[in-house]
């Protein structure tokens, strides 16, 4: 019954990643948050429609988001983003913007952050970690807070 | 067998904290520069009628002398200061440019604000001077940001763009340089991370002096403008979203340099703004030392065949004349004198700020 157990806990463990109390999955339905770190990648599908698309979260363009101990003094404040598109054959570039001295974006707001483009509307809701300004962040260890939905 | 039940149900429960149980990761110290004004030891010190501030800007570029602010760049970054403060009395004298060749400065994104008290970056001190704001301005792809040393405070970085504008030679130098002369955000108190929760502004105005920005007839602002605003009409979307402790709706200016709006609709300081900003200038010794008193510049007998812009307190100008389809602009912060002749060809132009 041991091995059981062991091998029960290693699918878990293994079939569940978690960002920010976001479970990353490799199928997200349009519309459901996820959450999605530097050089990985998921698919995204309609619960009504065989097709479906990837999204790749290739790159930080940048990260100026202002300390937050200096909010006060700072205006500006944005980091940005790299997503590729895949969709079929065609791959395309998404870059997406979100403003810094806050935590979190609701999808709700019509806020600033999200980017109607090529069908879809794109929401980048939080990026991590936060830039605390006494080191770089390095780009690898980003991770982003996504909902994408079918325009 | 019951045992082993318990275990499976201990490794969700575990698998369940692990996956659900994180924290959302707010770490967020939220910075709480204090009332300046407020604080006074000393007896108040009464404002002059105008000031003359003495600036200096700085041109940052690669150690191989490329890249950042162009002349014109710089030319457009002062002349929009000196128009964005003129209508309020304040004039800016530039005391000098340099041009600082360092990689190392080029690329520099960290910057500690003043907790030393000299008005200063802590860790970003080059070429400054006592006598004068510094100004630095970084290329229009480094940074994205502006950024005061302090409220008050006598240095601040600017550079990169945001809502496809370069800030570098756009108002929000101006919104910078109001941090730096006592103006604090306009949704200051209000915003998570201006001083988190402490005070904020109520709509109807009856803590405006003591709460949000401290200043009274300033609009109370909830939040960020341009985070549901529309840029091409300056205009706020959210006022149904933000209401008040009283319940009341909020209606920020979108306006002021002083709130976060898009850089392309701030275009002015409210009276009671402009009154802080001169009690402040008069009550910091770091302000203060930025004071240029009134001088006169005096011209006489010059042909003017060329553009140019002659800045100054007091400006006296006699026996000259402007040729060439060329345009002089007196900037002053008191008087302009002309005397004798003063000849403005048909194609040229005498402007007065």
């Amino acid at each position: 019954m041991k091995p059981i157990i062991i091998l029960l806990f290693l699918i878990l463990i293994t079939s569940l990643e978690c960002v920010n109390g976001v479970v990353l999955q490799r199928n997200i339905p349009f519309g459901e948050l996820f959450a999605l770190t530097v050089n990985k990648s998921v698919s995204i599908s309609s619960a009504t429609n065989s097709g479906y698309i990837e999204i790749y979260f290739s790159k930080i363009n940048f990260d100026s988001r202002c300390p937050k101990s200096m909010c006060n003094l700072c205006y500006g404040s944005t980091a940005s983003i790299n997503l590729l598109l895949i969709n079929k054959k065609d791959t395309s570039n998404i870059s997406l913007t979100i403003l810094g001295c806050r935590d979190e974006y609701e999808c709700n707001d019509q806020l600033y952050y999200r980017k109607d483009t090529l069908g879809y509307r794109f929401y980048l809701l939080r990026l991590d970690p936060y830039p605390d300004g006494n080191s770089q962040v390095n780009p690898i260890y980003y991770s982003a807070k996504i909902n994408i939905e079918r325009l | 067998m019951k045992h082993i039940k318990y275990k499976i149900v201990l490794l969700f429960l575990v698998n369940w904290l692990v996956t659900f149980g994180q924290s959302p990761g707010f770490c967020g110290t939220p910075s709480n520069i204090p009332n300046f004004l407020n604080n006074l030891n000393k007896s108040f010190q009464t404002p002059q009628n105008s000031y003359v501030i003495g600036i200096y800007l700085h041109v940052m570029r690669t150690s191989a002398g490329t890249g950042g602010q162009t002349q014109a760049e710089l030319n457009t970054a002062f002349n929009t200061l000196v128009s964005d403060y003129q209508a309020y009395n304040i004039t800016f004298k530039l005391l000098g440019t340099d041009i600082i060749n360092n990689d190392s400065y080029y690329s520099q994104t960290n910057f500690t604000t003043d907790n030393n008290g000299d008005g200063k970056f802590d860790n970003f001190t080059v070429n400054t001077h006592s006598n004068a704001i510094d100004i630095y301005l970084f290329a229009n792809d480094k940074l994205n940001f502006g950024l005061a040393s302090n409220i008050p405070g006598t240095a601040l970085v600017i550079g990169g763009s945001a809502f496809g504008i370069n800030l570098a030679s756009s108002h929000v130098l101006s919104h910078e340089v109001g941090h730096c002369l006592g103006l604090f955000h306009t949704f200051h108190g209000t915003w998570t991370y201006e001083a988190l929760g402490s005070c904020p502004e109520l709509v109807n105005g009856t803590n405006g002096t003591t709460c949000g920005d401290f200043v009274a007839d300033t609009p109370a602002d909830p939040a960020r403008i341009y985070e549901c605003g529309t840029q091409s009409t300056c205009s706020w979307n959210c006022s149904s979203s933000y209401i008040d402790a009283n319940g009341q709706h909020y209606n920020p200016d979108t306006h002021l340099f002083m709130a976060y709006t898009f850089p392309n609709c701030m275009n002015h300081h409210t009276s009671g703004q402009v009154s802080r900003m001169f009690n402040t200038i008069a009550n910091s010794t770091l302000l203060s030392n930025t004071v240029i008193s009134c001088q006169t510049t005096t011209i006489t007998n010059e042909v003017f065949s060329n553009s140019t812009t002659i800045t100054d307190c007091k400006i006296d100008i006699s026996n000259s004349s402007i040729i060439n389809n060329s345009n002089v602009i007196l900037d002053i912060a008191e008087e302009a004198t002309i005397n004798g002749s003063f000849e403005v060809q048909n194609g040229s132009s005498l402007e007065i700020q």
